[in-house]
């Protein structure tokens, strides 16, 4: 992504990496190794993402305006001063809210037609 | 207390030598990002080592291997500017088409130079059979750098849509490409003939990367037409190097459709949307 993303809907779909990241930090700014934790967390083993995935994810979200660096630094006594924490932008929340739309409809959809009964 | 002192062993050297992987990053992405994806690959390896020993600190290598291939492919490709992108992609093409003949040229001559010097047919031949050798020695390494190129050309069109396995294919490809290559160089310049092995694998797990991105190109429903060339290029190149020498022709055919294929249809390019 070169440049910012102008509306949600321009940024989708989302892949599962900047979906499940995007997620992570809906509940508050994390640093990289905390969103990979609560992205395996959340999807139960199912995305794990390495460290290459992981930053070239954050680039490209931070280019596009989906994310932003936090300029505060935790207390060091809590933490390493030298990790980076993220946070979702406004943007970033919005295109977060239209992809889980988007899945949400989808779902659905699966449902209507049964797709889902015979998963079950 | 800087808590990498009191590391093990075995997590300061991952760490080192996944330091050294970050080498071949693009500079400003190793620059912005390096220190913090050491940091990151450091905590990984704590935990690894603490609920798994060493057998987890193998299961984090395999999975974070797989991922440095995948994101050095996607950084680099993405360090040029996207407009290059859509003319490499057919330029990729291209490559494939006339890959495909060398190929074709370098088994055919190889070949040839399976002849009896008592065989009046074969027997003309004689004068240029130096000829043929220096062909095919020149021939096929040409046709692999070809099928390498093609290989990227297919990564940057179909990665998006390809899924795990199809992506996964053809970073084998690719990766296997370069191992086959420097296995030939090599060989050449050590005349060490064990890197022969190199070399054939090397082709041998090209052509399976092929068929892998086949099977998803098929499930996923990529090419317009001629739909099976993958699998079926893929198996035939396997056959042809493993002795089924007359395959290399069908081979040849594959990677001509394949190529056709990415030069007439490098799809549409325009600044990615937050992929990952």
């Amino acid at each position: 992504m070169s440049d910012a993303v102008q509306s949600p809907q321009e940024a989708l779909p989302l892949t599962p990496a900047v979906f499940n990241i995007l997620l992570a930090l809906a509940d508050g700014e994390k640093h990289g190794y905390a969103i990979m934790l609560d992205v395996e967390a959340n999807t139960s083993g199912q995305v794990k993402m390495g460290p290459g995935t992981l930053y070239g994810s954050i680039k490209r979200m931070l280019a596009g305006g989906l994310i932003a660096e936090c300029d505060e630094r935790p207390d060091p006594e809590l933490d390493d001063q030298r990790r980076r924490y993220y946070s979702l932008t406004w943007l970033g929340r919005r295109v977060l809210a239209a992809e889980a739309q988007r899945l949400s409809s989808q779902l659905a959809l699966a449902q209507a037609k049964g797709v889902l009964l015979r998963v079950i | 207390m800087n808590p990498s002192t009191t590391d093990p062993q075995a997590v300061k050297l991952s760490a080192s030598f996944y330091n050294l992987l970050l080498a071949s990053y693009p500079t400003r992405f190793r620059q912005e990002y390096g220190p913090h994806m050491l940091q990151v690959f450091r905590d990984c390896c704590r935990k690894a080592y603490q609920t798994g020993g060493l057998s987890g600190m193998l299961w984090l290598w395999a999975l974070t291997f797989f991922d440095f291939l995948q994101s050095i492919i996607e950084e680099h490709s993405q360090r040029g500017v996207y407009m290059n992108k859509e003319k490499f992609i057919r330029l990729s093409g291209w490559a494939l088409i006339v890959g495909a003949f060398a190929w074709v040229l370098g088994f055919a001559a190889g070949n040839i130079q399976e002849y009896n010097p008592y065989n009046a047919l074969t027997r003309p031949l004689e004068r240029y059979f130096q000829y043929l050798v220096g062909s095919e020695v020149i021939l096929i390494p040409a046709a692999l750098i070809l099928i390498l190129v093609g290989s990227l050309g297919l990564y940057l069109r179909y990665a998006g849509q390809a899924g795990r396995l199809g992506r996964s294919g053809l970073v084998i490809a690719i990766v296997e490409g370069v191992i086959a290559l420097v296995a030939y160089a090599l060989m050449l310049f050590t005349k060490f003939e064990y890197f022969w092995f190199g070399l054939i694998l090397g082709m041998l797990l090209t052509f399976g990367g092929i068929i892998l991105f086949g099977v998803a190109a098929l499930r996923n429903r990529l090419l317009p037409r001629w739909k099976l060339t993958p699998v079926i290029t893929g198996f035939c190149g396997i056959l042809s190097i493993s002795g089924l020498s007359p395959l290399f022709l069908l081979t040849g055919v594959g990677l001509f459709i394949l190529g056709y294929l990415l030069q007439s249809d490098p799809g549409i390019i325009s600044p990615q949307p937050a992929t990952g």
